[in-house]
C-alpha cells in the first residue's frame, strides 16, 4: 500500500529530524569543564550563541520567584530564578547521553551475548536466554532501583551502567533468533566448510546480518532509557545538581503544579518530542531495514 | 535530636467529607495527623507522631505555663528548691487521679523517674535526667529530688514528657500492653485507636485541672491522613479543625484565603550547614568557613524556598529559648566578602580545592536547599557536589562512627530541643564527646564555658555564659545557622484559646482550648 508507506516514511522523516535537532542542542550544549582550580562555571555553545541566560544564571531581579513567561524570560523562570527555556534545552544533553551510552553497552551486550547462544546453542544458550529471561521478566526501572540501592549511591554513571547492564536481554534473543535462522543458511555453511574459524564465522558472517534488527531494537531502546532516567531522577535516584535533567525538573514542579503548571508541562513536552523521535524513527529504520516490509517502502 | 519523618507520598483520599454530627454537648476537634505513633510510651517517644498523644495523655509535676517555656505546678501544687540549688521538695496536689481512677502518689512519681533513667526499661529519656542523684518520697504527698551537682534545666526535664507519671501496676506489665492502652494522669485519656485509620482521645472527667466553662473539646479526632496535600482539602472542605502542616508550595495561597484561621507558631528547632570537623577542607580553616558563611543566601532560602515560614537565623539558640541574644544579626550575604575570605584562605577562587560533598537527606525542600547551596558556593569557585540519600542511610552517616571516612565535606542537619534548655541545643551540639555532636567539633573554650554553665546557679549569669558560647562558635564559623523552625498551624475560627507552644503544635494545651463559635 504506497499511502501507507509514504506516511510510514514521514513519520521517519519526523523521528529522524527530531533525533538529529536535540542531538545537535546537545551537542551545543556541552559545558566547558570547569578547572581543577576552581573559577566559575563554563558557558556553552548553545548560551553563547543562542540565549540570553545560561542554564545556571539566576535572574536576581526577579522578587517572586518562580516567574511566569515573559519577554526576558519566554518559558517563565523555576523557583531559583533560573531560565527555564536555557534549562529544558541544557537537560537535553543528559537525557541523550544517558539514553545513548546506556544503550551502546547493551547493544555491545547484546550483540556479542545473542551472536555466541546462537552460534554456540547448547548449555550456552540456555544458560544466557534463562539470564535473559530473568532480566525479561522484571521491569527495567525496577531493577535499576534496586542496584542503586545496592550501590547505594546515587551517580548519573551508575545510572547509565546499570541501564546497560541490564537492557541487554531483548536485544540478545533478537540476534539469537537471527542467527539461528542464518545458522543452517547456506554462506555460514560455505564459510565453515571453508575453514573460518568461529570468531571469524560469527563476526564477518552472522553479525552483519544480525544487526540491523538489533540495531531497531536498540533505538527503540534509547527511548526506553531516557523515558527511566527521567523517572530515576524523578524519583530522587538519578542526576544530582547541578546535573540538569528533565525528570528532576518536573519533580521540582510538582508542588508548584496547581498554580504554575508550565514549569512541569516544558519539560515534560521535551522528553515526550524526545521519545516520540526516537520511537518513529526505530519504527521508521525498522519497516525500511526489514526485508519483509522492504519491498513495500521502496516502491 | 533529628526527628524528621520521611514523606512518602502516597495519597490517602479522606474518606468522604465530615465524620457524623455529634450530640449538641459534645465538642470533637478533628486533627490529621499523617501516620500511627510509633510508640505511646513516654520514655521511648522521640518525634511529633508520639508527643502529640502523650503531652495530652499524661501529666507531670510541672507544665509549662501555655505559650511560653515557663514550667507551673501541675501535679505538684508546689515545690522549693534549696539554697544550694540542689535538692527540689514538690508538694503533691491532692486528689489527682490516673485515668484508672488509682489516686497518684509520691510513689508513682518516684516510681516514674527511675523508669525514666532506666536502660532496662529502654528509656530514651536517661540523658537528660543525668544530673539527678536520687528521688525519695518520704511521706505520699512529698517527692525529694536531689541532684549531683545543680543543673538549672530540671524543671523544663520534669515538664516535658521525661516527667511523664505513670501507674506502677499498668507499666509493670512484661507482656508491655501499657503500648496499646498507655494510662496517665493527662486531660486526655485514649478512647479508641484503629492502627492506620483513627485514634481517639477522650477528656478524663477527674482531671485535676478546670475546664472551661463553655464549649470544652470533650473529644480529639484524629485521622491519619498521609498526603498534606489531601489534608488541605480536607480543612477546606470542613472535614477537619485543626491543622499543622501545610503542603510545600500552597502557602501564599492558604495565606490569602484562610488569613484568620493561620497561625505561625515557634519551634525549638534550627537548620543549619555543618561542616565535617574530622577530616578534609574545612577542619582547620576558619576563613574558608567564614567563606562558606557568607556565601549562603538564607534570606533567599526562608522568603523563596520556605516561603516565609521559618525565621533566618542570626546565631544558634532560638528565640523562645534561655540565652537567645536578640542583639545578634545574620551575618551577611556578601559573595564579594566571600572570595576576599577563600583568597585570603589560600584559594582565590577555589583554586587548589577539591570537590565538596554536600550531604542531605531526600526530601522536596531539602533538595530545593541543596541545590541552592550548590550555586550559592559556585558562586564564588567552591565546587560542591550535592549527595542526596534516603533518611535512613543519611543517618547511618551522621550517627555512625565512619564520619572520617564518609566523603563529606558538609551537611544539613535539623536540630530539635530534647529538652527547652540551651544545655541541649549548644552542649548538645557542639561540645566535644556529646551525641548530637555530629561535625565533631572540638574547642576547648567552648566546652570549658558548657560546663561552667551547667553548674551556675545564678539563672542570669547562665544566660550570659551560653552567650558567649554562642558568639564563640559564630566567631569560629562552627556551623552556618540557616533558619529557625516556624510551623504553621490552621484552626477554625470558632475554637478560641489556643496559645502557641514554643515546643511545637504538640505542646498546645488542648484542655484550655474551647469551641465558643459555631
Amino acid at each position: 500500500m504506497p499511502g501507507s508507506a509514504r506516511s510510514k516514511s514521514t513519520a521517519m522523516r519526523a523521528g529522524a529530524i527530531v533525533v538529529g535537532a536535540i542531538s545537535l542542542i546537545a551537542l551545543l550544549s556541552i559545558e566547558p569543564p570547569r578547572h581543577e582550580d576552581g573559577g566559575a562555571r563554563g558557558r556553552s555553545l548553545l548560551t553563547r550563541l543562542f540565549l540570553a541566560w545560561g542554564p545556571h544564571d539566576e535572574d536576581r531581579a526577579i522578587q517572586a520567584p518562580p516567574a511566569p513567561p515573559s519577554g526576558d524570560h519566554w518559558l517563565g523562570t523555576d523557583i531559583q530564578r533560573r531560565d527555564l527555556l536555557s534549562r529544558v534545552l541544557h537537560g537535553a544533553r543528559l537525557s541523550l547521553a544517558v539514553g545513548l551510552s546506556a544503550e551502546a553497552i547493551a547493544l555491545l551486550l547484546g550483540l556479542s551475548l545473542g551472536s555466541l547462544a546462537g552460534y554456540y546453542g547448547g548449555v550456552v544458550d540456555a544458560a544466557l536466554m534463562r539470564a535473559a529471561d530473568i532480566l525479561l521478566a522484571v521491569p527495567l526501572p525496577i531493577l535499576a532501583m534496586a542496584a542503586i540501592a545496592v550501590f547505594d549511591t546515587r551517580s548519573i554513571t551508575l545510572v547509565f551502567v546499570v541501564l546497560g547492564l541490564l537492557g541487554w536481554a531483548g536485544i540478545a534473543r533478537l540476534v539469537r533468533a537471527q542467527c539461528l535462522s542464518l545458522r543452517g543458511s547456506g554462506f555460514s555453511e560455505a564459510a565453515r566448510s571453508a575453514g573460518a574459524s568461529s570468531t571469524r564465522a560469527i563476526v564477518r558472517h552472522l553479525l552483519p546480518n544480525a544487526a540491523a534488527p538489533a540495531l531497531v531494537a536498540a533505538t527503540a531502546g534509547v527511548a526506553g532509557n531516557i523515558l527511566t532516567e527521567a523517572w530515576l531522577s524523578f524519583l530522587g535516584l538519578g542526576a544530582q545538581p547541578p546535573a540538569i535533567s528533565w525528570g528532576r525538573m518536573i519533580v521540582d514542579a510538582q508542588p508548584e503544579f496547581t498554580l504554575r503548571p508550565w514549569l512541569g508541562i516544558v519539560p515534560g513536552v521535551a522528553l515526550v518530542i524526545t521519545v516520540l523521535g526516537f520511537v518513529l524513527l526505530g519504527d521508521g529504520l525498522r519497516d525500511r531495514l526489514d526485508p519483509r516490509t522492504r519491498i513495500a517502502t521502496h516502491s | 535530636m533529628q526527628r524528621h519523618g520521611l514523606a512518602l507520598l502516597i495519597l490517602l483520599l479522606g474518606a468522604g467529607c465530615a465524620a457524623p454530627q455529634p450530640p449538641p454537648a459534645d465538642v470533637v476537634l478533628r486533627y490529621r495527623m499523617p501516620e500511627d505513633p510509633p510508640t505511646l510510651d513516654p520514655f521511648r517517644a522521640g518525634d511529633d507522631n508520639s508527643l502529640v498523644y502523650i503531652y495530652q495523655i499524661f501529666d507531670g509535676l510541672v507544665e509549662f505555663t501555655p505559650g511560653t517555656l515557663e514550667p507551673r505546678p501541675a501535679v505538684a501544687a508546689r515545690w522549693h528548691i534549696s539554697e544550694d540549688r540542689k535538692v527540689y521538695t514538690f508538694t503533691l496536689r491532692p486528689g489527682v487521679r490516673f485515668h484508672n481512677g488509682r489516686e497518684v502518689s509520691a510513689e508513682d512519681v518516684v516510681w516514674s523517674l527511675r523508669r525514666a533513667m532506666s536502660a532496662q526499661a529502654k528509656s530514651e529519656k536517661r540523658g537528660f535526667l543525668a544530673a539527678v542523684a536520687d528521688a525519695q518520697a518520704p511521706d505520699p504527698a512529698t517527692v525529694v529530688i536531689t541532684l549531683a551537682q545543680p543543673y538549672d534545666a530540671l524543671l523544663g526535664v520534669l515538664a516535658s514528657e521525661a516527667g511523664s507519671i505513670l501507674p506502677r501496676e499498668v507499666y509493670e506489665d512484661a507482656a508491655e500492653g501499657y503500648l496499646r492502652t498507655p494510662i496517665g494522669c493527662g486531660p486526655f485519656r485514649l478512647a479508641s485507636w484503629e492502627p492506620g485509620v483513627t485514634l481517639s482521645l477522650a477528656r478524663f472527667a477527674q482531671h485535676w485541672k478546670q475546664p472551661p466553662a463553655r464549649g470544652a473539646i470533650s473529644r480529639i479526632d484524629v485521622r491519619f491522613i498521609r498526603s498534606s496535600a489531601t489534608a488541605l482539602e480536607e480543612y477546606r472542605a470542613g472535614g477537619l479543625d485543626f491543622l499543622q502542616e501545610l503542603p510545600p508550595g500552597r502557602r501564599a495561597q492558604v495565606r490569602s484565603e484562610l488569613a484568620d484561621q493561620l497561625h505561625n507558631a515557634p519551634r525549638l528547632a534550627i537548620l543549619y550547614i555543618g561542616f565535617n570537623f574530622e577530616q578534609g577542607v574545612f577542619r582547620d580553616n576558619p576563613l574558608a568557613r567564614r567563606a562558606v558563611l557568607h556565601a549562603i543566601d538564607r534570606e533567599f532560602i526562608v522568603r523563596t524556598l520556605q516561603e516565609g515560614k521559618d525565621l533566618v537565623a542570626a546565631g544558634v539558640i532560638p528565640p523562645e529559648m534561655l540565652g537567645h541574644d536578640p542583639g545578634r544579626t545574620a551575618a551577611a550575604y556578601d559573595p564579594d566578602l566571600s572570595a576576599r575570605l577563600l583568597a585570603q584562605a589560600g584559594h582565590p577562587g577555589g583554586k587548589g580545592l577539591p570537590e565538596i560533598t554536600y550531604l542531605s537527606n531526600d526530601t522536596e525542600g531539602f533538595r530545593r536547599i541543596g541545590e541552592r547551596i550548590e550555586a550559592d558556593l559556585a558562586r564564588v569557585g567552591l565546587r560542591t557536589r550535592v549527595r542526596m540519600t534516603d533518611f535512613g542511610a543519611f543517618l547511618k552517616t551522621m550517627f555512625g562512627p565512619a564520619l572520617a571516612a564518609a566523603d563529606m565535606g558538609l551537611f544539613r542537619m535539623t536540630w530539635y530541643a530534647d529538652y527547652p534548655d540551651p544545655d541541649n541545643f549548644l552542649a548538645g551540639q557542639f561540645a566535644t564527646g556529646a551525641q548530637g555532636n555530629l561535625s565533631r567539633y572540638h574547642n576547648e573554650a567552648f566546652d570549658a564555658l558548657m560546663t561552667q554553665a551547667r553548674v551556675e546557679t545564678d539563672r542570669a549569669r547562665r544566660e550570659e555564659i551560653y552567650r558567649q558560647g554562642e558568639t564563640l562558635l559564630l566567631e569560629d564559623a562552627a556551623l552556618v545557622p540557616v533558619y529557625w523552625y516556624r510551623q504553621d498551624l490552621l484552626l477554625r475560627p470558632e475554637y478560641s484559646g489556643m496559645a502557641l507552644s514554643p515546643l511545637g503544635s504538640f505542646g498546645i494545651a488542648w484542655e484550655e482550648v474551647a469551641r465558643t463559635g459555631s
